[in-house]
């Protein structure tokens, strides 16, 4: 069974004044399974964020719909949205978003403790998790006195703690070095080897090659995916940079036309 | 070179484009210059001078202007490093674009000047127009029969100027110490600073216990009003230091302990308010002390003042338990005034009523259980009294009653205290006595400052014996006191015309002249002083507080802005927000209330004592002015609470996308 669904999701931004309008969504549909890893690759503006934003049920869809486990986020009521995307969704935002008045630990216990779970069965669910992303030794520092990489793997705890169905990423790496950037990307795929479907979005192919699957957006729309199909990272780069040049063509073709 | 026009211009631009945090600003600087130099030109015009209860006033005025100026400088320097929190960001901008500290020093130079003019030309144009009506109201309130003009104090405006012109060049100096040790990077995270957690001190906390319960044991332990008149100024400091060191650092302790309770703290609600209390405790104990301690001032100032107005009749009639009381060293005058009185009572149409006209004799007397013993007075008032002899003939006449008593049988009237027992032992002689409840006007029991028996022995040679055997030469003086009765216009003729008559007297050193009336003017004259003083002040205080309130919500708004954004996106509601944020305010800000109410709770005894002094006795009334204060401001706060959370809310809502 499928476990995200996509339906011919629109949306439209008015801006305050003038009432100019932005069509930052046209008509994107997909769906993602159980397990999988899949990637979103488009340009600046394309809609990457706003389509998350959608997932994550931020913001309300001008048309079309988003089910998850066969339940559609319009469906839940306003008051209950909150614990709905404490319960099922895990967020990894680019900019970290930990908080600085907790400590490491505090930060990755934090939607256990908005969902009122008991701090016994809080603790044997980290220990395993911070070992696996390392971060066992800064556990009890603050935000402020770790590295932009440390920070990205609590964000990343604090994501995956929950168990949630599934992992919403938004430019996970765009704040990081290349280094710890590739240190992300292992231990997210790793945590997916072991089940955790994960959706990332991103405009770098090199984060893109990691996943299973590569959706590329443009102009609101899904125009092209690509599956791994077996072959290594280094294939799977090549084959989403190989597309990408025959998008930019398309595009200035069309442009020219 | 750049025109010498070019920082005033800049610093114009940046006050006008800063607009919404200087207003608050401006406000909390205009406000206290206004209060200042209304109050100091009150002290300061000599329009007061030689006007009865003028010294009071005076006094009242000058105190206050000092606790004024000590609360301005506080304000004021409070209001300017939140401003200087949110302006960081900016300065460090200018840093990082090039502009060098020096000339960062200077265009924060002119801003300061920039702002202190306008303070100071509103705020004493203010001081001016309103002075005026304040003290024609404060004339009212003395019921000063004069009405005279305020006229313009240029020795008050010269030193509030210079005052005001001190503080904000030091508040300046302080904002230059930060911006100059500043790196552009520290002042660019201005608003992130001081997020370490901070560590809870032993000391301090130990200190502030110790202040606290110092302070505390010397409000309870003086009993006497003349130890608490003397002390309660140091129990006041005590309390001061003892609150600041608290909610600095014994509130962090606590909190820590709260956290390192995990059951308790991993709880929705009390995971994100203890943490965020911890976090806030730093940047704000101060101001919560300060909030603590100007609602205490509020409270005291108001409760006693409400108290001593209402107290001001009941105490008259302690007293002056007659409308007319003359103490006559030669006894044969007495029958002079007396006759005087009658004649022009009947001319003026009013009675005289509960006539007192006996002979006394009064001495200073230790008190030790039922036992009396004429000693040397003492400046203080503990275990002694005034002992006072009257025979049982003038007591009958007195009283209009056919008592006898046999010989060793006497009756026993006391104030100041109970008096338990039926015997007493004066100067060594026994008695059985009867106790009385009244005499003449006056009721037995507690309600006076110090202890005075008065002794009826059956006659005049039983009381030569007791002041015999006391080795007492005493001169009988004799009393004539009584009450009028008729319209308030008759008793006002006959009050001017009897004055006149004794004032006219040849004799008038030899006795002593006291009048209710003249009696309650004096109070008057003094408690229109404390009502105007205590609900200028009670105001003043409120206002300061509700400033720091709100400058709180502001700053720790805009602070908290990003932190609810992220909370949001990692899973909390609006519901939950908005919850969570009414919780952790009602915790900070009824934390400054709850320790407001115990300081006065705890202050209501020594005032109560103090109060003694100023003739008010009654502690009912005491308990309800206090009760009624404490209900009025709690109201009053929690509308300020109401509406700084609303908007706080406002600031920290998720901008609907
Ligand atoms: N709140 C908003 N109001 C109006 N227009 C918006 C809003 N958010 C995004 N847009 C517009 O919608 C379009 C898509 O924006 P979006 O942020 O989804 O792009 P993106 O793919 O995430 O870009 P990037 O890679 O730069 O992050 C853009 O044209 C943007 O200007
Ligand atoms: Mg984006």
């Amino acid at each position: 069974m499928e476990l995200l669904e996509v339906k011919h999701l629109k949306k439209v931004y008015t801006t305050r004044f003038g009432g100019n309008k932005v069509q930052a969504l046209s008509d994107v549909s997909f769906s993602v399974r159980e397990g999988e890893f899949v990637a979103i690759m488009g340009e600046s503006g394309s809609g990457k964020t706003t389509l998350l934003n959608l997932l994550a049920s931020l913001d309300k869809p001008t048309a079309g719909q988003v089910v998850l486990r066969g339940k559609s986020l319009s469906s839940v009521k306003e008051r209950q949205l909150a614990a709905f995307r404490r319960e099922h969704l895990g967020f990894i935002f680019q900019d970290f978003n930990l908080l600085d008045t907790f400590n490491v630990e505090d930060n990755i216990y934090l939607p256990l403790v908005l969902s009122g779970r008991r701090y016994d069965e809080m603790q044997p669910r980290l220990e395993p998790l911070a070992q696996k992303l390392a971060i066992t030794d800064i556990l009890k520092k603050f935000p402020y006195e770790i590295s932009g990489g440390q920070k990205q793997r609590v964000a990343a705890a604090r994501a995956l703690i929950t168990g949630p169905d599934i992992v919403l990423a938004d430019e996970p790496t765009g704040a990081l070095d290349s280094k710890a950037s590739g240190a992300l990307l292992r231990l997210l795929a790793e945590v997916n080897r072991e089940g955790q479907t994960i959706l990332m979005v991103t405009h770098s192919a090199k984060a893109a090659s990691k996943a299973g699957r590569v959706l590329f957006i443009r102009d609101g729309e899904v125009f092209h995916q690509i599956y791994r199909g077996g072959v290594s990272d280094e294939e799977l780069y090549q084959k989403i940079g190989h597309a990408l040049t025959v998008s930019a063509a398309t595009s200035e073709e069309r442009q020219a036309v | 070179m750049r025109p010498l026009t070019f920082y005033p211009k800049l610093a114009l631009g940046n006050l006008w484009r800063n607009k919404s945090t200087y207003l608050p600003y401006l406000l909390a600087c205009i406000v206290s210059i206004f209060t200042f130099y209304t109050l100091l030109a009150i002290n300061m015009n000599g329009v007061l001078d030689g006007m009865r209860g003028e010294s009071v006033v005076k006094s009242f005025t000058a105190i206050g202007t000092i606790l004024l100026a000590i609360f301005c400088s506080i304000l004021i320097f409070y209001t300017n490093s939140f401003l200087m929190k949110r302006r960081k960001k900016e300065l460090g901008l200018y840093s990082i674009l090039g502009m060098e500290k020096k000339n960062i020093a200077v265009l924060m130079f002119f801003e300061t000047f920039f702002i202190s003019l306008i303070a100071l030309v509103l705020g004493l144009g203010l001081g001016l127009l309103l002075s005026k009506l304040l003290f024609w109201a404060l004339l009212r309130m003395v019921r000063f029969t004069v009405m005279l003009e305020m006229p313009l104090s240029f020795l008050a405006i010269g030193i509030t100027v210079l005052f005001f012109c001190a503080v904000f060049l030091l508040a300046l100096f302080s904002n230059l110490r930060q911006v100059h040790l500043a790196n552009p990077i520290d002042l660019m995270a201005g608003a992130r600073q001081g997020e370490r957690e901070p560590k809870a001190s032993w000391l301090l906390t130990l200190v502030g216990i110790v202040c606290l319960g110092a302070g505390y044991f010397v409000a309870l332990y003086f009993r006497s009003p003349l130890e608490v008149l003397m002390l309660f100024l140091l129990a006041v400091l005590l309390v001061i230091i003892g609150t600041y060191c608290l909610f600095t650092s014994g509130s962090i302790a606590l909190l820590k302990l709260l956290r390192r309770n995990k059951r308790f703290y991993y709880q929705p609600d009390h995971f994100i308010s203890v943490s965020g209390m911890i976090y806030r405790m730093k940047q704000n104990a101060a101001g919560l002390a300060t909030i603590c301690i100007l609602s205490c001032m509020v409270l005291v100032t108001v409760s006693s003042t409400v108290s001593l107005n209402v107290g001001a009749e009941d105490s008259l009639e302690v007293q002056y338990p007659y409308a007319y009381d003359l103490r006559f060293e030669a006894p044969e005058d007495a029958d002079v005034l007396l006759f005087g009185a009658q004649t022009i009572a009947a001319e003026n149409g009013v009675s005289l009523t509960h006539l007192q006209d006996y002979h006394r004799r009064a001495f200073w007397a230790k008190m030790q259980g039922n036992s009396l013993v004429a000693a040397e007075e003492e400046g203080n008032l503990i275990g002694g009294g005034l002992v006072a002899l009257l025979t049982l003939e003038e007591y009958n006449k007195n009283e209009g009653t056919t008592v006898s008593l046999a010989p060793g049988q006497a009756l026993l009237f006391m104030t100041g205290s109970r008096y338990e027992g039926n015997t007493v032992t004066v100067n060594g002689i026994p008695y059985d006595v009867e106790v009385l409840e009244t005499l003449g006007r006056e009721e037995a029991g507690g309600r006076d400052i110090g202890k005075s028996v008065t002794l009826i022995l059956p006659d005049s040679a039983a009381v030569d014996a007791v002041l015999h055997s006391g080795g007492l030469q005493i001169d009988p003086q004799r009393v004539l006191a009584f009450d009028l009765e008729g319209t308030p216009e008759a008793k006002a003729g006959f009050d001017e015309a009897y004055h006149s008559y004794v004032n006219g007297l040849h004799t008038q050193e030899t006795f002593q002249f006291r009048v209710r009336e003249d009696g309650r003017e004096d109070w008057y004259a003094t408690n229109g002083g404390f009502l105007f003083l205590g609900i200028y002040f009670g105001v003043l205080f409120m206002l300061a507080a509700a400033m720091i309130i709100y400058y709180k919500q502001m700053s720790e708004g805009y602070d908290d802005v990003s932190r609810f954004e992220i909370l949001q996106k990692v899973g909390m509601g609006e519901e939950e927000v908005k919850h969570t944020i009414n919780r952790q305010i009602l915790v900070v800000f009824f934390l400054p209330l709850l320790v407001a109410v115990l300081h006065i709770t705890v202050a209501f005894f020594p005032i109560s004592r103090a109060m003694v002094i100023f003739g008010v006795l009654n502690t009912p009334l005491l308990v309800g002015a206090t009760l009624l204060t404490i209900a009025a401001y709690t109201i009053l706060y929690l509308l300020v609470f109401r509406q700084t959370a609303k908007t706080y809310y406002r600031i920290v809502r998720r901008q609907p996308s």
